[in-house]
Order: structure tokens, then sequence, then C-alpha cells
């Protein structure tokens, strides 16, 4: 039987979070797809998506942070290569990008 | 730029469908989801947080920076109207998410009940994703359709990934575990640059920003400036 104290936090987590979300619903609905506005909401998305991204390989925590930059850079630089060389295909630079990481990651702790 | 052909999942013949969506949300980035829950439920076993109470903030909250808020303010005793506002600051940028994606999945101006649901389901994966394919399906119900299913399927393997994190707190192999969390930074970066969309958008907005007035592309289309 969950405890009260933590059904309670639970909830507010849930329903603050969700309040964002039903926010940008309801401010949706006065934005058309295509006009300035939406272009400019779609750009700050874009940039906060790929800060996010690019903070998590620059700047990681969790299980991350533990991992050399240099291997980050060099597993993503991978990718990228493979990504333009193989005409802006997703699975081969993924693929490359994660194995170059594991395979650096693996060398680096058994050294 | 021309877009280029492409062979990747969900992609394949130009047609979305929730099957398409569905697989691939589970074993696309569904795996870097996966590992990203499965390393948030080994912190919460280490912070003490209950599975109960793990899996309900995967499912509910779905946004990792509030996930994680939650986990440390719950460590240390904080109050309710502290988890409340942390966890809201924290995920603040799902309210832009939103209002970028609900005018990707409506057909007309006004908004559906069903909206108020894909605006719980939306994560920055999922967004970004949509992005892509609105490129190449004009049909909204496709992309419902396809949005729907790929979200749930990295909802899915988010939720398995929590409880086993969860379950097995402190025995994964570090190397892989990394090497999985590894995969959503890359996959979302790469989606981002293949995205002619964001190019475009950028590339226009970036020399008015710069010059700090509209060009004459940036009044025409403020003359389409639809407000409802």
């Amino acid at each position: 039987m969950p405890d009260a104290t933590t059904l309670t936090l639970v909830a507010v987590a849930i329903a603050g979070t969700y309040a964002w979300r039903l926010a940008g619903v309801l401010v949706a609905g006065r934005v058309e797809e295509g006009s300035p506005l939406f272009a400019w909401v779609t750009c700050v998305s874009f940039a906060i998506a790929a800060g996010l991204m690019m903070k998590i390989l620059v700047l990681p925590t969790g299980t991350l942070s533990s991992t050399s930059f240099l291997d980050r850079t060099l597993a993503f630089a991978a990718a990228v290569t493979v990504f333009y060389l193989a005409k802006r295909r997703l699975v081969p630079a993924l693929v490359v990008g994660v194995v170059v990481f594991f395979v650096l990651v693996s060398v680096r702790s058994a050294t | 730029m021309a877009h280029e052909e492409s062979t990747d999942p969900g992609d394949a013949g130009g047609r979305l469908t929730f099957r398409s969506g569905l697989i691939e949300g589970m074993f696309g980035p569904g795996l870097g989801t996966f590992a990203a829950m499965t390393g948030f439920g080994s912190l919460a076993a280490d912070a003490g947080t209950p599975l109960w109470a793990a899996v309900a903030l995967t499912i509910g909250v779905w946004s990792m920076p509030g996930q994680v808020a939650f986990v440390d303010l719950y460590a240390s005793g904080a109050s309710i109207l502290a988890v409340t506002l942390i966890v809201m600051i924290a995920n603040v940028r799902m309210f832009l998410l939103t209002i970028a994606t609900i005018p990707l999945l409506r057909t007309g101006p006004s908004v559906k009940p069903g909206h108020f649901i894909l605006a719980q389901l939306n994560s920055v994966t999922s967004y970004v994703r949509l992005v892509d394919v609105t490129e190449k399906e004009r049909d909204v119900s496709n992309r419902i359709a396809f949005f729907t299913a790929f979200t749930i399927g990295t909802l899915i393997v988010g939720t398995i990934g929590t409880v086993l994190g969860f379950t097995l707190a402190g025995n994964l192999p570090a190397a892989g575990v990394q090497a999985l969390v590894f995969i959503t930074p890359l996959y979302l970066l790469l989606l981002t640059a293949r995205s002619p969309k964001a190019q475009v958008q950028l590339s226009r907005s970036l020399p008015d920003a710069c010059w700090c007035q509209p060009s004459p592309r940036g009044w025409a289309a403020q003359e389409s400036w639809w407000v409802a």
C-alpha cells in the first residue's frame, strides 16, 4: 500500500508537469502551422532539443559522466562522418557511433 | 538542399502507420529511452524511491529532468511545495514543445480533446521525429497514428527500463549501459541535422535576429500571421 506522502508527491509532480502540457495545448490552439510565431516556437524547441542533447554529450550527468570527453567526441565525430558519407541515413551513423563509443569505453576501462 | 531517400525505419515507402511507429518507437530511439530509463530506475532505487513511484513518474511525468529532480528531492525529504515548484521548473520546456507539436497534429484551427492526450505522450524524441516525418507526410491522420504509436512504443520500453534499472540497481555492466545511454543524444542530433524544416527555419530566422529587423520574407510571412 503506497504511503500518503509519497502518493501526494508523485501526484503533484505529475500534475505540475501536465500543467505545462495543458497550457501548451491551449496556446497551440491559437497558433497556425506556418505562422511566424509557430516558426519561432519550432526554432526554440529545436534549440532546446539540440542544446539538451549537446549538453549530454559535452557535460553529461549520470552514467555518461564517468566516460571520457575524448571518447564521446570521437564517437560523435565518427557518427557524423558516416551520416554524411551515407547520404544522411540515420541507422548506419547511429550504429557506427554507438559501436565506436562502446569500443573506446571498453578499451579505456580495461587499461 | 535535396531531401535524400532514406531506408530508415518509419520511412519505408513513405507510409506512416501505427505499426511502423510502434516498431520504430520500441526498437529505434526506444533503445536509448530504455537505457536512459534504466539509469533512472537505478537512481530511484538508490534514492529510496519505491518502485511503484518510479514507474508512475516515468508514465505520468514522462520527462527525464523532472523525474530526476523528483528523485533527488524525495531522498532529501523536500516539502510538497518544493517538489511542485522544482519539478515544474525542470519541465518548463514541455510548454514550448507542446506549442510546437500540436499544430502538426490537427486538421482544423481548434484543438480536440484527443490533443490533450497527445500532449501527455509528447517528448523531445517524439517531437523531433514528428517534425522529420511531417516533411513527407501531409495527411494529419497518418501523422497522428505514427506519432501516437511511436510515443507509446518509447513509453513501453521506457517503463520496462525503469523496472529493470530499479531491480538490477548497481549490477548492470557499465560500458553497455553507457553505450545505450549514448544512443538518445546521438540519434536526436542526427535527426535534427537531417530535418530540412529546422535548417530552413533557422536560416530564415538567424539573419532577422542578427539585423534586428524583419527581412522582406519576414514581412510577407507576417501577413499570414493567424491567431484565432
